[in-house]
């Protein structure tokens, strides 16, 4: 009796080991952008699981807010995903953390050859590269074409100046029984979150300021409580209460533009993927943003990282190399919109099928493009900014009240700049 | 034989008690791991500025606490949610009330509407706040649209700073009002039906007997009813936070409340022991109103005689 429970046990054993040594490892992608995670990540997780039989992808998303949530919640616990896929700016504070993996040499060197140079500069931390840059976001001018058509509008010359674009906006607002039906340009104006301060800084760029600006001792300041910040705020005040060519009745952003409740607005390219979802009969044309004092927008930069704690680095990396054949980058421009980094694909036959895509690879040399500083409380600063730009468009009483606009950037950045007082970040 | 039985009992004695001590002691142990111990954490993370991700973690004593007094959005959270607690349990306990003396009555298809009114109560509420945003869609909304039967333009329910929280009242009121009714009801059912004969007998009408004898016997459920009311009230995010969503949300200062505030300051700045401050500050506020509440109810109950 014993003898046989001993064999039984040594059976046992081997079977246990062998379980163990047949299962199969799993890398966790997380991503924040659910449109690409189903039309990129998962199709490459299934290519990587017929060339790699041992190893399963699980590819996980949320929507952004929760995914980055989470994310925070993950690396506090020291459970991250094997390849976490966020914008260069949520990552700053794990990265000076020094929470994640720097990019082996093979990847460093495809970085340096093969990657926007723009793109590549964001993920550099004290002369090392951490990461893989992996797609761009630029704001561009969505507009209408059909609606300009009707307008009398010349549908292939969109605005170029604020003076054009406000020209254009009370043409292209349609009213019906005094109340506005169609948006001649729709704005951001509501909503929790940093996305109110975001969409607005495109035109303070236009006017010549910024939200952060550096100082000669690499911290930063409030850039906006100047003439440029005056100019930014001034003209959403003038669109929505002397030009009325926006209003809070009714829809706004990328629904408002497939419903073709509006004629212009600033956005991403990833609308181009949303519109051919939702209205894919809508002509519509993108354009660089207009000019005021000079030209400009604002980018946001999304690659992988490997945290130190994942779980399989190498089929982490592995995995993240596998992401960079070029199926996976027409993959991402086709079906998502979203901007590959990667410059040695040829995406003519995409850019043949969705023209208007081609605005976000030709950008002028005096264009300029900001993009986030990276400063750990950027997100609080951009997200308390946002509160009092809320505040400030409900306000009508900021038409031809200089004070009153005066008053709402000085409160707002006196908040900006004791964040950075509070973070030891703040510069003269 | 008497010896035995004795000792058998005494046995038996002991046995009881040692089950009864490690149940008792695993309960304990449970409530303490998961509510005395995050209780504990946070009252202690509060003296700190911490980092989520552990970038820092420095004793900084009442700092947090004396920042909060200063710092305007925790001022807007604490308004909005005294105003909801304010609107939103009178509102859900009263018409509650009324629904389940409707419930009570006799009527036909009686369980029908029971069903329907405790529908949203057993919905989650990240649900039910996306259906109530499609509602208040300011093209497409369900509310809009009733409203333009009446020559009524589009209300704009979540971006009109003044009207955004009230739309934030308005939903919560509708999932919690079949609930509460239905606790009602219970109370209702509860009471002997000889009380209301008797009051009838001495020629009580409706309303009295309403006053004298219904309310004053529905006092422990009305008691229950109000605490979980205000407490669920002071707790209120995840429809602040969907209804916040997007382009087309709402302002998140207009419907900023405190939950709201701490997850901010948590989740997206990471500022963990300014958050946690928040959080104890909340934990008291709730603590003091429950007490007071039971404190006016036991008064009541000794000036009454009930």
């Amino acid at each position: 009796m014993r003898r046989y429970s001993a064999v039984l046990m040594v059976l046992m054993l081997v079977l246990g080991i062998f379980v163990l040594a047949s299962a199969k490892k799993v890398i966790t992608l997380q991503s924040g952008y659910p449109e690409i995670a189903e039309a990129v990540y998962k199709v490459a997780a299934a290519d990587f699981e017929k060339e790699h039989p041992d190893v399963t992808v699980k590819v996980v998303y949320y929507n952004l807010r929760d995914h980055e949530q989470k994310l925070a919640m993950e690396f506090a616990a020291g459970t991250p995903p094997d390849v976490v896929e966020t914008s260069t700016y949520f990552i700053a504070k794990f990265l000076a953390a020094g929470m994640l993996q720097e990019a082996p040499p093979d990847i460093v060197q495809y970085i340096e050859k093969s990657v926007m140079p723009y793109a590549a500069q964001f993920y550099k931390y004290d002369g090392k590269i951490y990461g893989m840059p992996y797609f761009i976001g630029i704001i561009a001018l969505y507009y209408n074409k059909d609606m300009f058509a009707a307008e009398g509008l010349n549908p292939d010359r969109p605005p170029r100046t604020w003076e054009e674009l406000i020209g254009f906006a009370c043409r292209l607002a349609k009213y019906e029984n005094g109340r506005l039906v169609r948006s001649g340009i729709s704005l951001r104006l509501s909503g929790g979150g940093s996305g109110v301060a975001e969409k607005w800084w495109p035109f303070l760029i236009q006017a010549g300021g910024t939200i952060l600006e550096k100082t000669p001792d690499g911290k930063y300041h409030a850039g906006f409580y100047n003439q440029a910040g005056f100019d930014a705020l001034n003209l959403y005040i003038k669109l929505l209460y002397l030009y009325k060519v926006d209003g809070y009745e009714i829809k706004h952003d990328a629904e408002a533009f497939a419903l073709e409740q509006t004629a212009m607005f600033e956005r991403g390219a990833w609308v181009t993927g949303y519109l051919k979802t939702h209205n894919p009969n809508i002509h519509y044309g993108i354009a660089l943003l207009p000019k005021y004092k000079q030209r400009g927008t604002i980018s946001a930069n999304f690659g992988f990282y490997v945290p130190r704690k994942a779980e399989n680095p190498e089929l982490a990396w592995d995995f993240i190399r596998f992401l960079q054949r070029p199926k996976y980058q027409l993959l991402m421009l086709e079906k998502s919109g979203w901007i590959p980094v990667r410059m040695d694909v040829d995406y003519s036959s995409i850019l043949k099928e969705t023209p208007q895509l081609a605005t976000f690879f030709q950008t002028p040399k005096d264009y300029i493009v900001e993009s986030y500083t990276g400063i750990s409380p950027e997100n609080e600063i951009m997200t308390k900014l946002a509160d009092y730009l809320v505040k400030a468009y409900r306000r009508s009483d900021l038409l031809d009240n200089p004070d009153g606009i005066w008053k709402v950037l000085e409160e707002a950045a006196a908040e900006v700049n004791g964040i950075l007082k509070r973070e030891g970040l703040y510069g003269e | 034989m008497e010896m035995r039985a004795l000792k058998y009992i005494s046995l038996g004695k002991a046995q009881r008690f040692f089950f009864i001590a490690s149940v008792v002691l695993l309960l304990y142990s449970l409530f303490g791991i998961l509510r005395l111990y995050p209780i504990f954490q946070m009252f202690r993370l509060s003296f700190y500025d911490f980092d989520l991700i552990g970038l820092k973690k420095e004793f900084i004593g009442l700092r947090n606490y004396l920042d909060l007094f200063h710092d305007t959005n925790f001022h807007i959270a604490l308004r909005n949610t005294l105003l909801v607690v304010a609107i939103s349990v009178p509102v859900t306990v009263g018409l509650s009330f009324v629904l389940a003396l409707f419930y009570n009555a006799r009527l036909r298809l009686r369980s029908f509407y029971q069903l329907i009114y405790f529908i949203p109560a057993i919905m989650p509420t990240a649900a039910v706040s996306l259906i109530w945003r499609w509602m208040y869609d300011p093209g497409y909304g369900l509310l809009n649209y009733i409203l333009s039967w009446f020559g009524i333009g589009p209300v704009p329910w979540l971006v009109n700073e003044h009207i955004a929280l009230y739309s934030v009242v308005l939903l919560w009121v509708w999932k919690w009002v079949g609930y509460y009714a239905i606790l009602f009801l219970v109370g209702l059912q509860n009471i002997p039906e000889m009380y209301k004969d008797a009051a009838k007998v001495d020629g009580a009408n409706w309303w009295q007997l309403l006053h004298y004898v219904i309310l004053p016997l529905l006092k422990p459920v009305t008691l229950f009813i109000l605490i979980i009311a205000s407490t669920w009230a002071f707790r209120i995010f995840v429809p602040v936070y969907i209804l916040t969503l997007g382009s087309q949300g709402a302002p998140g200062n207009a419907v900023r409340v405190i939950v709201y505030d701490m997850y901010e300051n948590f989740f997206v700045f990471f500022r963990v022991g300014y958050a946690s401050a928040e959080g104890f500050i909340l934990f008291l506020i709730v603590a003091a109103f429950t007490f007071a509440q039971l404190r006016l109810t036991r008064a009541s109950e000794v000036e009454g005689g009930v």
